[in-house]
C-alpha cells in the first residue's frame, strides 16, 4: 500500500473509533512508518514523515496529542512490547507535536527528555546502525531537541508562575534538560558518527562499511553521518545561546564552510541551512566581525528569498519567512554598525524588512539598537537553574545581559557615523577644524579617529577568510542543482563578496592633517562567470545525456520518448538565461 | 601534585582536560592554576580562559571575582583581540556589578574607543591589582601603538609621549622613554619634533578601485565540482 492512500478521504469506517480510540488509520500509519523504519527503506520513511505525519496530525490531533505509546501498543498487531526500538522514534514524533501544540506540563517535559536519552542512548550504542531516517527528521530530531531546551530554560525561569512542588521538583532534579547534559550529548552524537574524519576525508569513510569488521566506519551509515552533521549545528545553537560565541564559531571549523567544503550536507535540508548561518551571522555580529557577518546574510538572503517559494505549504514556511526577516533586520544592524558596500538587490530586502530600523539606528539612536538587537537575536537561556527561593520571574535575564553588553559595544560606536560623515567630505583636513565640527576638543577628536581605527580593524576575521564567499555560493550552487531541473531556475546571486576591506572610506593622520581617500569597490564578475560556466557544463551534460538516450539502443527504454523536444526547450532557456 | 609540575605540563594537562571533560566543573582548581601560571608567566590562554569562564557560568556556586577578574585583565592585555568581549558575554550580570570588575570595564572601554590619555589617569583606581599582573603596561603600550601607527604617518612627539603614558617632569627621561618604544616598533624620529611611522597599508594613501582578487583554490574547487 502506499503512503498516499493513508491522505485519501475516503471516509469510511476508518474514523469510526477503532480498537483503543486509536483510529484505523492511525494504526495504519504506524505499522507501515515502523515496517518502512526497520526495513531501512528511506524513501518510504521520507514521505510517511514529511507528508503523512503532518496531514493526520491536522486531521485527527489538532489541538491534541496523538495516543501514548502504551496505546499505540496495544492497538498495532506488529508491535509486540513497549521495548520495541521504534517506541523511542515514535515518542519523539509525539512529544514534538505535543509541544508544537501548546504548553506541555512538567511531568510531559521531563518524560520528552527521558525519551532524548533514550533516543541518543541508541544512537550511541549502535542500536540504530541499521536504520535509515531520511535527513529531514534527523535534523528535527536536533532542532527540536535544542527548542525544546530553550522552553526548559524558559520554563524553569518563570517562578511566579510554578506551583510549589513544581519549584520543589525542579530543585531537586537539576539534571533533566541541564543545558550541560544537552551539551554532552550533542559532542558524544558528532564523535560517535565519526563525521569530522568523514568530512576531513573529503566526504568519505576512512573505515569499512562492514558493521562486523575491525574497521567499522559509523560514517558509511547515512543515519549517523546526518545526525553527527546536524549535532554541530545544534552545538553552535547551544553555545550561542548561553553566549559563548567564539565556541560556537569554533565547533564549525570541521564544516570547512571557509575554504570551499565538498560535503555541504547542510544545504539537504532548508531549515538546517537557514539555520546555520543565521547562528553564524548572528555570532560574527556578536564578535564585531561585521564584515564577515554582511557577507555570510546577504548570500543567505538571497538564498533564501528564492528557497521560499518551495515550502509554502511545508510546516517550515513559517519558520523560514521569520528568520528571514530577522536576517534583515541583523543585516541592518551590521549595515549601520559598519557602513559598507552591499549589492542593490539586497538593500531592497533590507529597506523593505527593517528600513525604518535602519534609518533610526544610523543617526545612532540606541534605543532602535535595543529593540533591533531583541528581535533578531536568538532566545539566550541561563544555564544555570535559577535561585530557588528567589522568586519572580526571571525570564528576560539572559536576553537582557548579552543585550546590556552589546549595546554598551555599540555605544562606544556611537559617534563614528558622525565622524566619517564629516571625513567624506574632504580629502584634506585640519585636526583643529575637524575638531570644530564635531564639537570636541582636539584630544577627544584624536580619540576618535585612533577609537574609528580599532573598531574597522576587527570586523573581518584575521587571515585567509576571503574564500568565505566562495564556500557559501559554492554551496548555493549545489543546492540549486539538487533542487531545480537545469534551466528553470533563477539567474544566479548577483555577486556581492567583499573585496580585502569592504570598509568604504580609508584614512590617516599626518601631523595635523586627516586626509582621507574614498574607496570604489570595483564590481565583481569572477564568481558570477564561474558560476555561469558551471551552470553551462551541467546543461550541456543534460542535453548530451537525453541525447544518448534518444538515439541509443533501447536498453534505457524509460528515458527514450522523452528524448530531443525536452532537450531543446532547456537548449532554448538556456540561450535565454545567458 | 602541580608542584612538580612545570608550565608545560601544566599546559598539556589542561589541553586534555578541556577536551574530555570541557563540562565538568571538577576541573576548575586545574582552571585556575593555569590562570595563575598565565599571570606569572606572561602567557595568554583565551580559550582555556573562557571555558574557565563559562564553568562558572553553568555553576555559579564555584565563582570566584579574583579569577574572574584576572582573566579580565590578561584579556585587557590581549586587545586588540575580542578576548576581552567574549568574556563579557559569559559573566552572570548578577555578578558583573562586583568591584573590580566595573573598573575594568571602564579601563577596556576606554582602550576601545582610543581614549589612551585618559586611560593612564584611570588605572589609578585598580593600580594594585594591574601591578600583580606583570607586563600589563607593555602590553597595553603594544596595543596602542598599534592603533597609533595605523592611525598616523607622522605623529608628534609629545602626542605620543602623552598617548603612551609616558610623560614626565623630567624631559630627558621623557624623551628616553620615548626613543626606547619607537626603537622597539622601529619607528623614526623626523623633522619639526615628529615621529615617522612607516607605512603599513593602512596609514597611507589606498588605491581609488579595490578590484577583484579570486584566488586559485577558489577557482579549483568550484570548477572540480562542476566537471
Amino acid at each position: 500500500m502506499s503512503p498516499a492512500l493513508l491522505l485519501g478521504d475516503d471516509d469510511g469506517a476508518d474514523d469510526a473509533e477503532g480498537f483503543s480510540n486509536v483510529p484505523s488509520k492511525v494504526v495504519m500509519y504506524v505499522t507501515m512508518l515502523r515496517t518502512a523504519v526497520l526495513a531501512g527503506k528511506v524513501d518510504d520513511v521520507h514521505s510517511l514523515y514529511e507528508q503523512t505525519f503532518r496531514a493526520l496530525s491536522d486531521r485527527y490531533f489538532s489541538g491534541g496529542s496523538w495516543p501514548e505509546w502504551p496505546l499505540i501498543v496495544e492497538a498495532v498487531d506488529s508491535i509486540e512490547s513497549e521495548e520495541d526500538t521504534f517506541g523511542v522514534l515514535y515518542k519523539e514524533l509525539y512529544y514534538r507535536h505535543l509541544y508544537g501544540s501548546g504548553s506541555p506540563t512538567l511531568s510531559q517535559q521531563v518524560h520528552s527528555w527521558n525519551n532524548y536519552c533514550d533516543l541518543f542512548g541508541l544512537f550511541l550504542h549502535d542500536g540504530l546502525v541499521e536504520v535509515s531516517l531520511p535527513p529531514s527528521w534527523l535534523w528535527d530530531m536536533i532542532d527540536e531537541f535544542v527548542y525544546q531546551t530553550e522552553a526548559w530554560c524558559a520554563f524553569r525561569t518563570k517562578l511566579s508562575k510554578l506551583a510549589p512542588e513544581e519549584v520543589e521538583y525542579l530543585r531537586n532534579n537539576e539534571d533533566v534538560w541541564s543545558v550541560n547534559a544537552v551539551l554532552r550529548y550533542l559532542h558524544a552524537l558528532v564523535s560517535k558518527s565519526n563525521v569530522c574524519p568523514w568530512m576531513l576525508n573529503g566526504g568519505l569513510p576512512s573505515g569499512s562499511a562492514d558493521a562486523a569488521a575491525e574497521d567499522f566506519d559509523l560514517s558509511t551509515r547515512p543515519t549517523y553521518r546526518y545526525i553527527g552533521y546536524y549535532s554541530i549545528v545544534g552545538l553552535l545553537r547551544v553555545h550561542t545561546l548561553v553566549g559563548d560565541y567564539r565556541l560556537a564559531l569554533m565547533v564549525l571549523q570541521p564544516l570547512h564552510l571557509v575554504d570551499g567544503s565538498v560535503t555541504s550536507l547542510y544545504t539537504h535540508v532548508t531549515a538546517c541551512h537557514i539555520s546555520l548561518f543565521y547562528y553564524m551571522g548572528f555570532c560574527q555580529c556578536m564578535l564585531r566581525r561585521y564584515e564577515d557577518a554582511v557577507r555570510i546574510l546577504s548570500t543567505t538572503l538571497s538564498r533564501v528569498g528564492r528557497l521560499k517559494q518551495f515550502h509554502t505549504r511545508s510546516y517550515q514556511y513559517e519558520q523560514i519567512n521569520k528568520r528571514h526577516d530577522q536576517m534583515a533586520a541583523l543585516l541592518a544592524l551590521c549595515l549601520a554598525l559598519h557602513p559598507q558596500h552591499v549589492d542593490e538587490s539586497l538593500m531592497v530586502i533590507v529597506r523593505e524588512k527593517a528600513g525604518e530600523r535602519l534609518a533610526r539606528m544610523r543617526v545612532g539612536e540606541v534605543a532602535a539598537y535595543e529593540d533591533t538587537f531583541g528581535y533578531t537575536s536568538p532566545k539566550f537561556i541561563s544555564p544555570a537553574p535559577p535561585v530557588w527561593d528567589a522568586g519572580g520571574d526571571m525570564s528576560a535575564a539572559a536576553l537582557s545581559q548579552q543585550s546590556a553588553i552589546f549595546l554598551r559595544d555599540v555605544r562606544q560606536q556611537l559617534q563614528l557615523p558622525e565622524l566619517r560623515s564629516y571625513l567624506k567630505l574632504y580629502t584634506t583636513i585640519g585636526l583643529d577644524k575637524l575638531a570644530r565640527f564635531m564639537n570636541a576638543d582636539e584630544s577627544a577628536l584624536r580619540a576618535h579617529l585612533l577609537g574609528l581605527k580599532h573598531k574597522a580593524g576587527g570586523s573581518r576575521s584575521a587571515a585567509a577568510d576571503g574564500p568565505t564567499v566562495a564556500a557559501v555560493t559554492t554551496a548555493a550552487a549545489s543546492t540549486a542543482a539538487v533542487g531545480a531541473a537545469v534551466g528553470a531556475e533563477a539567474p544566479a546571486v548577483a555577486d556581492n563578496g567583499a573585496p580585502p576591506s569592504a570598509a568604504d572610506l580609508a584614512f590617516y593622520v599626518d601631523g595635523n592633517d586627516v586626509h582621507v581617500s574614498g574607496t570604489i569597490v570595483e564590481t565583481r564578475y569572477g564568481e558570477y562567470f564561474m558560476e555561469q560556466v558551471g551552470k553551462s557544463a551541467e546543461l550541456l551534460a543534460a542535453v548530451q545525456r537525453r541525447a544518448a538516450a534518444a538515439l541509443g539502443p533501447p536498453a534505457s527504454a524509460s528515458g527514450a520518448p522523452s528524448g530531443g523536444a525536452p532537450g531543446r526547450l532547456a537548449a532554448a532557456r538556456a540561450a535565454r538565461a545567458a | 601534585m602541580a608542584e612538580a609540575a612545570g608550565p608545560v605540563d601544566l599546559e598539556d594537562k589542561v589541553m586534555t582536560l578541556l577536551q574530555s571533560q570541557r563540562y565538568d566543573p571538577d576541573i576548575l582548581p586545574t582552571l585556575e592554576e593555569y590562570v595563575e601560571q598565565q599571570v606569572a608567566t606572561g602567557t595568554n590562554d583565551a580559550m582555556a580562559n573562557l571555558a574557565t569562564l563559562k564553568l562558572y557560568q553553568f555553576y555559579p556556586a564555584t565563582y570566584k571575582t579574583a579569577v574572574v577578574s584576572k582573566i579580565l585583565i590578561k584579556a585587557i592585555m590581549a586587545l586588540p583581540s575580542t578576548d576581552f568581549l567574549c568574556a563579557m558575554y559569559l559573566i552572570p550580570a548578577a555578578t558583573a556589578d562586583d568591584e573590580p570588575i566595573p573598573a575594568l570595564v571602564q579601563l577596556a572601554s576606554m582602550l576601545e574607543t582610543g581614549r589612551f590619555e585618559d586611560f593612564w589617569p584611570a588605572t589609578g583606581a585598580v593600580r594594585q591589582l594591574l601591578d600583580g599582573v606583570p607586563g600589563f603596561d607593555e602590553a597595553v603600550r603594544s596595543f596602542m601603538l598599534v592603533v597609533i601607527g595605523r592611525t598616523y604617518k607622522r605623529v608628534e612627539r609629545t602626542v605620543l609621549a602623552r598617548l603612551l603614558g609616558l610623560e614626565g617632569v623630567d624631559e630627558a627621561a621623557e624623551e628616553a622613554a620615548v626613543d626606547e618604544v619607537i626603537k622597539s616598533v622601529g619607528w623614526k624620529a623626523g623633522g619639526e619634533g615628529m615621529i615617522v611611522v612607516p607605512g603599513n597599508g593602512e596609514n597611507e594613501e589606498r588605491a581609488k578601485t579595490v578590484g577583484e582578487q579570486l584566488t586559485f583554490r577558489q577557482v579549483a574547487v568550484k570548477m572540480l565540482r562542476n566537471a
